[in-house]
């Protein structure tokens, strides 16, 4: 087991400087980094057009800017004033040595920039996960044992509604309803946008309330497909033989459905997991922006918006890495789910 | 308990968990704050991504800047100069730019203070060119300062001389508002020295020192940042004691937080959010300053001598013409946009260089028609207009135009309506739309505006703010080409008499002279219609009128909204 994870390791490390080489092309070929100044109120033009493309490195042929972003350029001479002569080592250290570069719009390091971001993700995303487990385990093993019960198919029903409607259409309906119409209504209402009101002390209970709309959306669009997941899986299992032959020799139900059935019935489970898991880094895009969420997915897209390569970068490689790590988990849980299972 | 009442007692409290927070929270934000005269709370659709003036583009960078740090003068929301922390504005008229236009003289108010008490002199002022002439700061503004400024010297502790390498008769683009803001020496001088640039400055993004009506508290990241009073500050102390901006990158969510009483203040709507906003709420007052932005339809008349020309008909003034008479602006601004915004003719319209003799245009098919079968331009069994007889274009060649734009909603119904004004006068309209980093894409990457892909092609442009001198869109000499790839020119209009009236707006020193010229350029980019100006683009903001005592006056946005902050009153 040691050895093969250690190979699995090292596999890894050629992988994802491949991955890297891809995305950069991919993040640099998706548009022009100086289209976002079009349509503002002072468009660089001439040489102050000239001096953004050199600040941000576009003047420099793809593969070196590569390089350089892989394996920094303090080792090279560059032309600090833009005036044609190399003057000064560069800065740049490299993503190799932990450099994940400067943001182009604020200048700030991205590793800090991430470092902000990613555990207001994990505040939204975790809970919301949990949750979304907690209620498809209990609605998707429920509905298994009792198949075609009017709560199964009620409650079927509603998780597949709410499976089928766009996160923004909840996400806008709930805003409207719990934060605008209850207020106008002079009912208690909840706050639409962040994770605390800027104008009061940060406390849990802010916290929570402000979690309230943005947790329920993600729940309510993810629950309906896991829900499908355990339901089939557990209705597969329970028509096993040993499942008879358990219950055959009198063992007790719950021992049967929650030993027997369910450990069994995890393992499409457990690969769903291990494929979701790294997305919880990700954030929840459309979620984040509409409710103002200062997250990791909202980070990602503000970068996209304003073309910073380096931020962009710098995430995308975070869940590169990320679905590599909860892959190789996942393949230790499955030994653990299933004793047939042997790496060698 | 039976398995069945377990699991469903499981399933209803995992329920419960989610829909008790809900009921329990406390009573509705909106109605707790209405007591807060002191704290006022602005939605800004963009974080800012630096505090420090010059390392921004961003509208939004500068507006929260501005908060914290005065300008030498500012304007107000007919744009005219209010001095701030200069005694008096420049001009040719007192003297304070030189009659050869090449010396500024810039002279401080006496005893101004930074907010940690320190003085506010002229080494501050001279400090802050300096760093803007130097190139290793790797600064996103003051282009045109470096170009233009040979030297900064102080002359006392209150004056200083600025020596410009051209004329510079607008004080403004070497020092007003929009151009310039003072740096603390006093915290910078030691980076710069330390580090030979000041780009990576912690002060940046966590500015400690201030000349504004206001400090920064705090900035959480990705959320907020609050403001509260300075008490150093030179002008008069703001009632507002506390100032939020709430970051909301989706407006629906802004407006929803406005409508629920959570936001009292919100800028740079679109012109299609006021119906919007009004339909979520009563209380809600909107204001429209000028914003200098103008949504047009640009006609490419490139010539066949760069790669992409645009369809031969438009090279006709009487097609442009023609164009221009068959789109009903008038109707397109009442039934899209509510008549929120006003139509207009001119590159600048609303400013006050505006040429006030120019008439709109009035839609008029009928005289489009005939200006079209004029040009030779006749009507195809298909209904759609083809060539009889025009030089240089094989007859039955048909009258179709690409018109692209980028995918914002709105121009997208722009695009409807139009398409459907010109089918009555047998052109035919391909509509297209294009991501925004491809439309505006630079020249060498195969840009949609700057290659001169299409024929109609609908984007706004600032270009006139507070001088006749900014309008630079046409210059022959900047049409976009291997030899120019940055240029701006993408119609490919070239009039060299137009270029050398630009130039005397540029430098005359006798803003009469300037005016005329301007007055000028607008009759002929009337006549010629390299473009259509469908409709003006103020800057427009809302506001809770029950939150405000009076109406709060707000300044344009492309100088400072804030300029009269300090006589903002809550209740």
């Amino acid at each position: 087991m040691a050895q093969y994870l250690l190979r699995r390791v090292l596999q890894t490390i050629p992988l994802l400087v491949l991955i890297s080489f891809g995305l950069f092309l991919l993040m640099n070929s998706i548009g022009d980094p100086l289209s976002v100044y079009a349509e503002s109120r002072k468009p660089p033009t001439g040489k102050a057009r000239e001096e953004l493309i050199r600040r941000l490195g576009l003047d420099k042929p793809l593969p070196e800017q590569y390089l350089v972003w892989l394996i920094g350029n303090d080792w090279m001479l560059t032309d600090v004033r833009g005036d044609g002569t190399l003057m000064e080592p560069g800065t740049r250290h490299g993503v190799l040595r932990g450099d994940l570069g400067t943001s182009s719009v604020t200048r700030r390091d991205a590793k800090l920039r991430i470092q902000e971001r990613l555990p207001n993700t994990l505040i939204l995303m975790v809970p919301s996960y949990l949750i979304v487990i907690l209620l498809s385990l209990s609605i998707g093993i429920y509905s298994a044992i009792r198949q075609y019960s009017l709560l199964d198919n009620i409650v079927t029903t509603i998780s597949f509604v709410l499976y089928s409607l766009p996160i923004f259409f909840i996400a806008l309906m709930v805003i409207y309803i719990f934060g605008v119409q209850f207020q106008q209504w002079g009912l208690p209402s909840l706050p639409v946008a962040g994770m605390y009101d800027p104008r009061e002390p940060e406390t849990l209970g802010g916290l929570l309330q402000h979690m309230v709309l943005p947790v329920f959306c993600l729940v309510a669009i993810q629950v309906g497909g896991y829900v499908r997941y355990i339901r089939s899986s557990m209705l597969e299992v329970l028509s096993q033989d040993y499942i008879r032959t358990a219950r055959a020799k009198g063992l007790e139900e719950r021992r049967t459905i929650f030993v027997h059935a369910l450990k069994n019935a995890a393992m499409p489970l457990v690969t769903l997991i291990g494929l979701d898991l790294p997305f919880l880094l990700a954030g929840a895009i459309v979620t984040e922006r509409i409710f103002a969420w200062p997250g990791l997915g909202r980070l990602f897209i503000e970068s996209l918006e304003r073309s910073d390569i380096t931020v962009m970068m710098a995430i995308l490689m975070l869940l590169s890495i990320a679905v590599v790590v909860f892959q190789l988990l996942t393949d230790v849980v499955y030994t653990w789910l299933d004793p047939r299972i042997r790496y060698t | 308990m039976k398995p069945k009442s377990r699991y469903l007692l499981v399933t209803l409290v995992a329920l419960a968990a989610m829909v008790l927070p809900m009921l329990g929270s406390s009573p509705a934000v909106g109605v707790a704050r209405a007591a807060d005269t002191k704290t006022l709370t602005v939605a800004f659709p963009q974080e800012p991504d630096n505090l420090n003036y010059f390392y921004s583009n961003l509208s939004f960078a500068q507006w929260a800047v501005q908060l914290g740090t005065a300008a030498l003068w500012d304007y107000d929301e007919h744009l005219k100069a209010v001095p701030v922390l200069v005694a008096e504005v420049p001009t040719v008229a007192n003297g304070g730019t030189s009659k050869d236009g090449k010396t500024t003289t810039i002279k401080l108010k006496k005893g101004l203070k930074w907010s940690d008490g320190e003085p506010l002199t002229a080494d501050d002022v001279v400090f802050t060119y300096n760093m803007i002439k130097d190139k290793a700061n790797n600064m996103a503004q003051g282009a045109q300062i470096q170009e233009a400024v040979d030297k900064a010297e102080k002359v006392d502790d209150v004056t200083v001389k600025l020596t410009t390498n051209t004329p510079q008769p607008y004080a403004e683009n070497l020092a007003g508002s929009q151009n310039f803001n003072v740096l603390p020496a006093h915290i910078l001088q030691p980076i710069y020295d330390k580090d030979k640039s000041i780009e990576k400055a912690d002060y940046n993004q966590n500015p400690t020192v201030f000349s504004g009506a206001y400090m920064l508290k705090e900035w959480k990241r990705g959320a907020s940042m609050t403001w509260v009073v300075n008490p150093n500050y030179e002008g008069k102390k703001p009632s507002i004691e506390t100032l939020v901006l709430q970051f909301f990158p989706d407006p629906e969510s802004a407006y929803a937080a406005f409508a629920a009483g959570q936001i009292d203040y919100v800028p740079n709507l679109q012109p299609s959010d006021p119906p919007k906003i009004a339909g979520l709420t009563k209380n809600a007052t909107f204001v429209n300053v000028y914003g200098g932005f103008r949504e047009s339809l640009w006609l490419n008349v490139r010539t066949d001598k760069f790669p992409e020309a645009g369809h031969p008909a438009l090279k006709d003034v009487r097609v442009r013409q023609a164009i221009r008479l068959g789109v009903n602006r008038r109707g397109l601004v009442k039934n899209l946009l509510g008549d929120a915004v006003p139509v207009a003719e001119s590159l600048y319209a609303s400013s006050p260089f505006e040429n006030k003799k120019l008439k709109f245009v009035e839609y008029d098919p009928a005289a489009a028609e005939k200006l079209l079968d004029a040009a030779g331009w006749v009507k195809g069994a298909d209904g759609v207009r083809e060539s009889k007889g025009v030089p240089d274009v094989k007859d039955g060649t048909k009258l179709e135009l690409k018109y692209s734009t980028t995918p914002a909603a709105q121009r997208k119904a722009n695009q409807a309506v139009i398409q459907q004004d010109l089918a009555k006068i047998g052109i035919k309209v391909t509509l297209e739309n294009f991501p925004a980093d491809n439309f505006f894409g630079q020249f060498k990457d195969g840009g949609i505006t700057s290659g001169g892909k299409f024929d109609i092609a609908e984007y706004a442009n600032n270009t006139v703010t507070t001088n006749p001198a900014n309008a630079r869109v046409f210059f022959c000499d900047d049409i976009p080409s291997d030899a120019v790839p940055g240029g701006q020119n993408n119609v490919g209009y070239c009039n060299p008499k137009l270029d050398d009236l630009w130039k005397v707006t540029e430098q005359a020193l006798d803003p009469a002279e300037g005016q005329k010229a301007a007055d000028e350029i607008q009759t002929i980019l009337a006549e010629d219609v390299p473009n259509i100006i469908l409709y003006d683009r103020p800057d427009q903001y809302t506001y809770n009128p029950t939150r405000f005592v009076g109406k709060p006056r707000i300044g344009a946005g492309l100088t400072n909204q804030w300029f009269d902050i300090s006589n903002w009153q809550l209740k």
